[in-house]
């Protein structure tokens, strides 16, 4: 099977088989194209290259109600669940029993009970959904797939929402239904998960399947091998290692989540001058949040940070990017870039005020602006006809280098990236790591955060662990080898 | 600036523009076709009803007078929708703040006399800083305390215009008795009313209009704070993420077309009507605050785009009863209206929709993949 993307081949001559009835467990980190293949298989995306088989017969799946057809459910991250309707109500959804439009609740009722009876996954049909716990609201998601007949169940990352308690629950109903016939596909990057509840693994990366087997025959240590990947090719010459002064420091910073009260608990450390840090950790563990807070994006519940020596903590982002920081954020499209905006004034967000681009009354110099972004477009590669053409018209990997192109052009004495390599391909991501080796060498400081271990490693004179909230460890550039971070990535101690 | 620079800009709008245009002036044939055949359903002959319309709106000095007249309070009141909404946020309050611009320029023409010149400019700036204030509440409301703008804006108009009544007749009313009886103020001081164009009976203020629709799009493209407020409409988390602050902006957006909607009521008064007439804003194709919506959707949501949007609204509503005269009932001549109104504002609302759907698409197929991953 394969699939791709502008800039990004995200699935790529990939076999993958489940047998009726069993666990199975897919294994990778982000972006290594787990939800990609699953997207593919319940009708999401269409396949550009390959085929599927089911039941032994090659099937069109189209769209998701192909899927549905085929006995293929899917259970998202994000529950689609409508908040003010009962359990009932909407496991029934879209199929409601009753005659000629008339809805019959009390069919309902019975039906959603015998499949709970028979599936061994209880639930009061009554209940408002929007006051539901969350692992009640996924087991409702379960239902109303296994509602729909299915036979073999999608479960995308189910634990990442779920409390410890309401993951033994799950596990407990997991099995039930293997049980019973089931057959589960278990997407995860948590190792100690998918050892303890599948019957066998694949373990994908970088859009391939780089390794399979049965549960028993691998141990922890391999999967986090096949999911890291191999010791790394390419590497960029780094002028000798001497820190100078401190840039930013941290300490014992707590912020709140998005989704947890405390996603980010104490955390102290420093970043100097000449030097790469690397912030490594599976995602969601802190580091959105960290990062948030350092840009003033969000405000910390306690603890100071520092920039060369100033306390920003509570400083508006404005300010404190003032004081020579730089950010590239995660996630391109939502928070790095204006995609309707062209690229020309896409190279002035967040500057365009300074007096190299606008007089004191606010009228915006258009020629400076646009000899500024032509000359970011050039000095960073971009391929494009044009300074107007829209951002959203160019590659995933162009545009990343127009977020990095505009925060590095401003020559910033502290540069906080964040995955700044993601989803993008191979070329796409050398230049950028070339780029922040390059800055690193000319004195400045950079923040690495990055889930992408290969990354992490290759490029960080210095590496943190985050694992939920908290540095448990820290690596110097000689220490840091996959088997090293491997053990600190699933949580457990240096 | 040098010729190159301003050349491609210059061509980039007019690629823009012509983009943008292309399709509004289709669906406007296509809407006039749409409303010929209704005409021939009900047994009469388009190519009459429509030259009746247009010599109606052209033909004569009154019907000129009568067409020139309406085409200045759309585009304001159009203004007053779009500049918020480049920021994204709704602002449906433009009746209620016409009514705080009418009644605070009315005000100052009644009871603050000044110099000539001095006078009815510093009428006018009153009732624009007056919407302005007006327009900042539900700002406020939606950038600081969540409640959206397009809810309170609405509410509000149930409100300002009220004010503005109850001004008129118990304060107003107290040292101008015959307004109690007439429902408007006597005619005000010719110092302080805007003079006629020369030759006809419509104010001059739709030149300034014309400057001021021009100078919101130079505003809009080449300031800083035009900039930020295109940056936080489109995408406020990006905004944030460089340190604008999008509540911040939001307001001010609003502020600007509130003032802009003061501003379209104050010029009513003092020009228009030379005095202050009770629930003026009434009339104007089912109020001049939700017309200027409608004026900006078919202009696009472009200030240049409302220019010209505003005189294919000015057109129907001064030719409008001259189809009357040819003994066609009144609700056929609405319905025309409103038919050559949903086919023009068809390409912008299209496109909105279009441009929903496709960065849903991109989300699914770009962002999905790793963040859906990773989280």
């Amino acid at each position: 099977m394969r699939k791709s993307f502008p800039g990004v081949l995200a699935v790529d001559d990939v076999d993958f088989e489940v047998r009726k009835g069993e666990i199975r467990g897919l294994l990778g980190e982000n972006g290594a194209g787990k939800s990609t293949l699953m997207r593919l298989l319940y009708g999401l995306y269409r396949l550009d290259a390959g085929r599927i088989e089911v039941d032994g017969k090659e099937a069109h799946i189209g769209s998701s109600h192909d899927a549905i057809r085929l006995g293929i459910g899917m259970v998202h991250q994000e529950f689609m669940l409508v908040p003010n309707l009962s359990v009932k109500e909407n496991i029934v959804l879209g199929f409601e029993p009753g005659s000629s439009g008339v809805f019959s609740p009390g069919e309902s009722r019975q039906r959603v009970l015998d499949l709970s009876k028979s599936s061994g996954l209880p639930v009061d049909p009554d209940v408002v959904v929007e006051r539901l716990p969350t692992g009640l609201k996924q087991r409702v998601e379960i239902l109303k797939a296994l509602y729909r007949g299915a036979k073999t169940l999608i479960l995308d990352e189910p634990t990442a929402v779920l409390t410890p308690v309401e993951v033994v629950e799950l596990f407990k109903s997991i099995r039930k239904m293997r049980d019973s016939g089931t057959t589960i596909i278990f997407i995860t990057h948590k190792l100690q998960e998918i050892k303890e509840i599948t019957d066998s693994i694949t373990v994908m990366r970088r859009g391939h399947v780089v390794g399979s087997g049965p549960t028993k025959d691998i141990s922890i240590g391999q999967l986090a091998n096949m999911m890291v990947g191999r010791e790394v090719i390419r590497s960029f010459s780094f002028n000798p290692y001497s820190p100078g002064e401190v840039l930013l420091e941290v300490k014992g910073l707590r912020v709140a989540g998005r989704r947890k009260a405390v996603a980010v608990d104490g955390v102290s450390f420093a970043v100097r001058k000449g030097e790469i840090v690397g912030l490594a950790g599976v995602d969601g563990n802190g580091q959105s949040e960290l990062v948030e807070s350092l840009i003033g994006f969000r405000k910390p519940l306690s603890g100071t940070i520092s920039v060369k020596g100033v306390v920003t903590t509570s400083l508006d982002t404005s300010k404190i990017l003032e004081k020579s920081v730089g950010h590239i954020p995660e996630d391109r499209l939502a928070q790095g870039l204006v995609m309707d905006f062209s690229i020309s004034d896409n190279s002035v967000l967040g500057i365009v005020q300074k007096d190299e681009f606008s007089s004191r009354s606010g009228l915006i110099y258009v020629d400076k602006v646009r000899r500024f972004a032509e000359n970011v477009v050039q000095a960073f590669g971009i391929v494009t006809n044009s300074v107007s053409m829209p951002a959203k018209n160019l590659s995933g990997g162009n545009q990343q280098k127009l977020i990095a192109g505009r925060e590095l052009s401003r020559d910033p004495d502290l540069l906080i990236a964040a995955q700044p390599t993601r989803g993008l391909d191979i070329s796409a991501t050398e230049y950028i790591q070339s780029l922040l080796v390059k800055s690193r060498n000319s004195g400045k400081g950079i923040l690495l955060v990055s889930a992408d271990f290969d990354e992490v490693l290759n490029l960080s004179d210095r590496i943190l662990i985050i694992f939920e909230g908290k540095i448990i460890g820290e690596l110097s550039r000689e220490q840091a080898n996959v088997e090293a971070l491997g053990r600190l990535l699933g949580g457990v101690s240096a | 600036m040098n010729a190159q620079a301003k050349g491609s800009t210059l061509s980039s709008y007019l690629e823009t523009s012509f983009h943008n245009a292309l399709p509004s002036l289709l669906c406007l044939l296509l809407g006039l076709v749409a409303g010929s055949i209704l005409i021939i359903i009900c047994g009469y002959n388009p190519v009459l009803v429509f030259g009746e319309m247009f010599s109606g709106a052209f033909g004569s000095v009154q019907g000129l007078s009568y067409t020139i007249t309406y085409i200045s309070p759309f585009i304001l009141a159009a203004l007053a929708f779009l500049i918020p909404g480049k920021a994204g946020i709704w602002n449906v309050g433009g009746q209620g703040q016409v009514y705080l611009g009418g009644i605070t320029a009315a005000l100052v023409a009644l009871y603050i006399p000044m110099p000539p010149i001095l006078w009815p400019i510093v009428a006018l700036l009153a009732g624009a800083g007056a919407g302005a204030l007006g327009a900042a509440l539900p700002g406020i409301l939606e950038s600081y305390r969540n409640a959206s703008a397009i809810v309170t804006t609405i509410m509000l108009n149930y409100v300002y215009a009220p004010i503005a009544s109850f001004i008129l007749f118990f304060v107003i009313a107290v040292t101008f008795p015959t307004t109690k009886v007439d429902s408007q103020t006597p005619k005000f001081s010719s110092a302080v009313r805007l003079p006629h164009i020369p030759g006809l009976s419509s104010s001059i203020m739709v030149f300034f209009t014309i400057l001021i629709a021009i100078g919101v799009y130079y505003f809009l493209l080449r300031t800083t704070l035009g900039y930020k407020i295109r940056a936080v409409g489109l995408n406020p988390t990006a905004a944030e993420m460089k340190g604008i602050d999008w509540r911040k902006i939001k307001v001010v957006a609003m502020m600007i077309g509130g003032a802009v909607a003061g501003l379209a009521g104050a010029s009513e008064v003092l020009g228009t009507y030379g005095n202050y007439v009770d629930q003026f804003a009434e009339g104007y194709f089912g109020g001049m605050g939700f017309a200027g919506i409608a004026v900006a959707l078919v202009g696009a949501s472009s200030p240049i785009g409302a220019i010209f949007s505003s005189v294919l609204f000015a057109v129907m509503v001064s030719g409008g009863p001259y189809i009357q005269a040819l003994g066609i009932p009144r609700e056929l001549v609405w319905s025309l209206q409103g038919i050559i109104i949903i086919f023009a504002s068809m390409p912008y609302i299209y496109k909105v929709i279009t441009k929903t759907d496709w960065s849903r698409a991109w989300r699914r197929t770009i962002v999905s993949p790793g963040k859906l991953e990773g989280q």
